[in-house]
This record gives C-alpha cells, sequence and structure tokens, in this order.
C-alpha cells in the first residue's frame, strides 16, 4: 500500500502526527515547568518508569501514526477522488475549450478575412455600378440621339421617295425635251447644210467677180498703155478713168462679197459645228438622263424599303431605350443593395471584432482554468 | 527747145517699182498654162501661146539678179515686141503709164543705168528692151 501517494496525504499525516506529538509534547513540558521534580524523577533517573512512559508515548505515537494513516487512507478516498473525476473531466473540458477557442479564432480570422474581402468586393461593386450606370447613362443618350436621327432619316427618306417620283416624272420630261430640241438640231443641221452651199455658191460668184475685176485691172492697164501709144490720149483719158473705176469698184465689190462669203461660211461652219457639238451633247445628255431615270426608278424602290428599315430600327430603338431605363433602375436597385451590403459587412466586421475580443476573453480563461487544473492536480495528483 | 516727153509703163517687182519705154506690142496678160524649153539659158522660163503669139517668157528678177522670197500667185507679164518676137517679162503687179521729159544716169550700176523720177523724187529705172535681151543667151 502507498502511504504517500499525494501530498495531501502528507499534510492529513503531518496534521495527524502534529496532533498527536503536540499534547504529549505540552504534557511534558507542563510537568517540567510546573512539577521539575516529577519531571527529574521520572526522566533523569533510569528507571522503570521512564521506561515504560516511553514506551508507552512510543506505542500511542505508534498508534496515532497508524490510526492517522488508516484516516487519511479513507479520508483521501472521500476526498480525493471525486476531485480526481472531476479534474480529468475539467481537463478535458479545458482541452476542449481551448480546441474550441483555437477554431473560434481560426474562425475569427477566416470572417475577418472575408469581411476584408467582401469590404474590397463590395467597394469595387459600387465602382463597376457606377461605371454601368454612367454606360447606362451614356447608352440611353446614345439611343435618343440615335432615336431622334433614326426619326429624322425617316422623314428624309420619305421625302427622298416623293422628291425621286417627282424627279422621275421631270426627267422623263426633260428626255422629251431632249428629243424635241435633238430633232431641232437636226433641222438646224439640214438648215446649216442648205446655207453652206448657198455660201460657197456666193463665195463662187464672189470670186467670179474677182476674176471679172482682174479683167477689169488688166483692161485698165492696157487701155491706158493703149491710150498713152495713141495720139489721142486726152479722148481716151476720161475712158480709162471710168475703166480704173470700175476696176476699183470691182476690186471692192469682190473683196465685199468674199468677205461676207468667208464670213458667212465661217458663221455657218461655226454653227454646224455648234449643232453638232450640241447634238452629240444631247445625244450624252439624252443618254445620263435616261441612266439617271433608271437610277431614280431603283432609288424609289430602295427608299420605301429603306423607309420600312428605318421605321423598324426606330421602334427597336425605343424598345431598347425602355430596356435601358429597366437596366439603369436595376442598376440603382443594385446600388442600393451593395450599400446595404457595405452596411451589412460593417456590422459583421463589428461582430467578428467581439468576437475576437471574446476569443481572447476565453483564452484568458482557458489560461486561467489551466492554472486551477495544474494546481488541483498538484494537491491531488501523483506526486 | 521743147523736148518731146518720153512715155513708160510702170510695174513692181517686190516693192521696187520700174519702167519700160512703151511701144508697139505692149500689153500686161495673165496666164496659166507654161511650156517649159529644155537646155535654154535659166532666164527663159518658157513659152506660152497668147493672141496668136508665141510668147518667150523672161525671168526678170534673174536677170536683174532680185532675191525675192515672193512667188508670183498669179502669173502676169507684161510683153514686148522686137524685132518681130513677142517677149513677157514677169511682174509681181503691174503699173500705171508715167510720162517723163528727162531721164537720168545712175553711173554706179554697169547695167539699167537709166533711170526716172516721180513725183515724189522716187528713182525708177528703166528696163529698155534691148538690155534686157542683151543680158540673155538666146541662140
Amino acid at each position: 500500500m502507498k502511504v504517500f501517494e499525494t501530498k495531501i496525504y502528507i499534510r492529513f499525516i503531518s496534521w495527524f502526527v502534529v496532533v498527536s506529538v503536540l499534547p504529549i509534547a505540552s504534557l511534558f513540558i507542563a510537568v517540567y515547568f510546573f512539577n521539575p521534580e516529577l519531571f527529574n524523577s521520572v526522566f533523569s533517573q533510569a528507571s522503570n518508569t521512564r521506561t515504560t512512559i516511553s514506551f508507552a508515548t512510543f506505542i500511542s505515537l505508534a498508534l496515532v501514526l497508524l490510526l492517522s494513516l488508516i484516516a487519511t487512507k479513507l479520508l483521501t478516498k472521500s476526498v480525493t477522488k471525486p476531485i480526481q473525476v472531476s479534474m480529468t473531466e475539467l481537463s478535458k473540458v479545458v482541452d476542449d475549450l481551448f480546441k474550441s477557442i483555437q477554431n473560434l479564432s481560426e474562425l475569427s480570422q477566416n470572417n475577418s478575412e472575408l469581411s476584408q474581402f467582401l469590404i474590397t468586393s463590395s467597394k469595387t461593386q459600387k465602382k463597376g455600378l457606377k461605371s454601368g450606370t454612367k454606360a447606362v447613362s451614356g447608352i440611353a443618350s446614345s439611343l435618343n440621339q440615335i432615336a431622334q436621327k433614326t426619326k429624322l432619316a425617316a422623314k428624309k427618306t420619305t421625302s427622298v421617295d416623293q422628291l425621286a417620283a417627282q424627279s422621275g416624272q421631270k426627267s422623263k420630261d426633260a428626255l422629251d425635251s431632249l428629243v424635241i430640241v435633238k430633232q431641232l438640231l437636226t433641222q438646224n443641221q439640214k438648215l446649216s447644210q442648205a446655207l453652206n452651199q448657198y455660201a460657197k455658191d456666193v463665195k463662187s460668184v464672189a470670186s467670179g467677180v474677182v476674176a471679172l475685176a482682174e479683167t477689169a485691172k488688166f483692161i485698165s492697164l492696157n487701155v491706158s498703155i493703149e491710150a498713152s501709144k495713141s495720139s489721142f490720149s486726152e479722148d481716151f483719158s476720161s475712158l480709162v478713168a471710168q475703166i480704173r473705176e470700175l476696176n476699183v469698184t470691182s476690186e471692192q465689190a469682190a473683196g465685199a462679197i468674199g468677205g461676207i462669203a468667208s464670213d458667212m461660211q465661217r458663221q455657218i461652219e461655226q454653227g454646224r459645228d455648234s449643232a453638232d457639238y450640241q447634238k452629240q451633247e444631247t445625244d450624252k445628255t439624252t443618254e445620263v438622263v435616261g441612266q439617271t431615270i433608271d437610277f431614280l426608278r431603283k432609288i424609289t424602290a430602295n427608299a420605301a424599303q429603306v423607309s420600312k428599315s428605318v421605321q423598324a430600327i426606330n421602334k427597336e430603338t425605343q424598345e431598347t431605350k425602355e430596356d435601358s431605363k429597366n437596366i439603369s433602375t436595376v442598376i440603382k436597385s443594385l446600388d442600393k443593395e451593395a450599400k446595404s451590403l457595405v452596411t451589412q459587412v460593417g456590422t459583421v466586421t463589428q461582430v467578428i471584432n467581439q468576437q475576437l475580443v471574446i476569443t481572447r476573453s476565453l483564452n484568458r480563461s482557458s489560461a486561467a482554468l489551466n492554472s486551477v487544473t495544474k494546481t488541483l492536480n498538484d494537491l491531488v495528483g501523483e506526486k | 527747145m521743147a523736148t518731146r516727153a518720153q512715155k513708160f509703163i510702170s510695174f513692181y517687182i517686190g516693192d521696187q517699182q520700174y519702167a519700160l519705154p512703151i511701144m508697139y506690142g505692149n500689153k500686161f496678160i495673165e496666164f496659166n498654162r507654161l511650156t517649159a524649153i529644155p537646155q535654154v539659158d535659166k532666164d527663159i522660163l518658157g513659152l506660152i501661146y497668147q493672141g496668136g503669139n508665141i510668147i518667150t517668157i523672161l525671168d526678170i528678177k534673174r536677170i536683174l539678179k532680185i532675191k525675192s522670197l515672193n512667188q508670183n500667185i498669179q502669173q502676169i507679164c507684161l510683153m514686148f515686141e522686137v524685132d518681130d518676137y513677142h517677149y513677157g517679162i514677169l511682174v509681181d503687179q503691174g503699173g500705171e503709164t508715167i510720162s517723163a521729159n528727162r531721164t537720168f544716169t545712175d553711173r554706179q550700176k554697169k547695167i539699167f543705168k537709166k533711170y526716172i523720177k516721180t513725183k515724189d523724187k522716187a528713182k525708177v529705172y528703166i528696163l529698155e528692151p534691148d538690155d534686157i535681151l542683151a543680158q540673155i543667151n538666146i541662140l
């Protein structure tokens, strides 16, 4: 049997020994001071009494020690066992508490990181929502402008359609006029050719007159020579003068007729060239106008189609505009939600901070419990 | 003593005026067809037939050594008659008949020295038919 299993045993035994020794020692001290003779008679002289008393004291002390051991054994069984059981339980609880605190600490750390992430995320989200709001505003503005422009385009397309139809009619009229002009130019060309022939005839007459003038000139010269030869030169002088006058007049007439014929022919040729040029230009213009009419017909056909397309675009733009308004509303509500989320995150952060404070407090409590457990363990545990 | 006025026919070669003494057979004519004669003096351009006469056409520009770039558009010649032969000198333009009381001599010239003066004191050299024919080698 282990007598000294725990410190409490030793304490109990010590107390019993002290309790048992102290009355005997007090008795001996009282006898020594109050009756020294008796004390000396008993302990100074060798005698049977001293031996008997010593033996009886020793026996009594031994008996007290034995009894104290038995009492201690009984007492410790009834006292230390529940404490030990409690300590074991307490130790388990402390361990669990420590683990829980560690888990709680880790959880708090994770929550803190999550909270930071949520704050960052919510800030980014807020920025994104602002950008989204601006973008949606831009889209709405652009759609407004597109809608206005498509309305204008629709109006203009209608105008183009009407103008194309009017232009088609006008082009037809122009084509008819050009055909008439072409006919007139043909007649003008014929007239020009006839006039040209007349001019040639006049020129031929002029050349005849020129020849006549030359002949008159030679006659004039030769008559003057003959007049000079004869003795009747005075009589010839008036004839020579008349012939010279005829010569001069013929030359002037020939010159004038030739000039007129040349001018006439030149003007006729210019007129003919102009008529030819105009005819060519009219032909070209007729061709161009014909192509323009075909083109305008195509434009008219396309303009109607474009008008329909523009109207469809206008309708789609209106719908998109409404959708953009809805998106804007959704973004606004998301913005509110984001603000609320930020507020909630703040609250969560506060809770996490409180949790951290509690964790630290629990840590301190756990440390204190550990200390108590250690003390108890020291008290009731094995030596 | 009164001097008898001499009559001349004036004509132009280029811008220069010349004069030929009036004699029988003088006439300005115009012709178209000239018949060239082979192996004759280069001063003889050819022959024409006019009014029943065969006329020898002389290149007076070449005889007078006049370098004129003007080509005769009209073939005009002034006829004259020497010893029953008819000659014609090509001229650019016919002139008038001139009467002159006095003739002058240009001593600096070797041939065709004589000249008359017009009213504006311009010199008109006289082309005597014999002098002209003397310049030509006619066989």
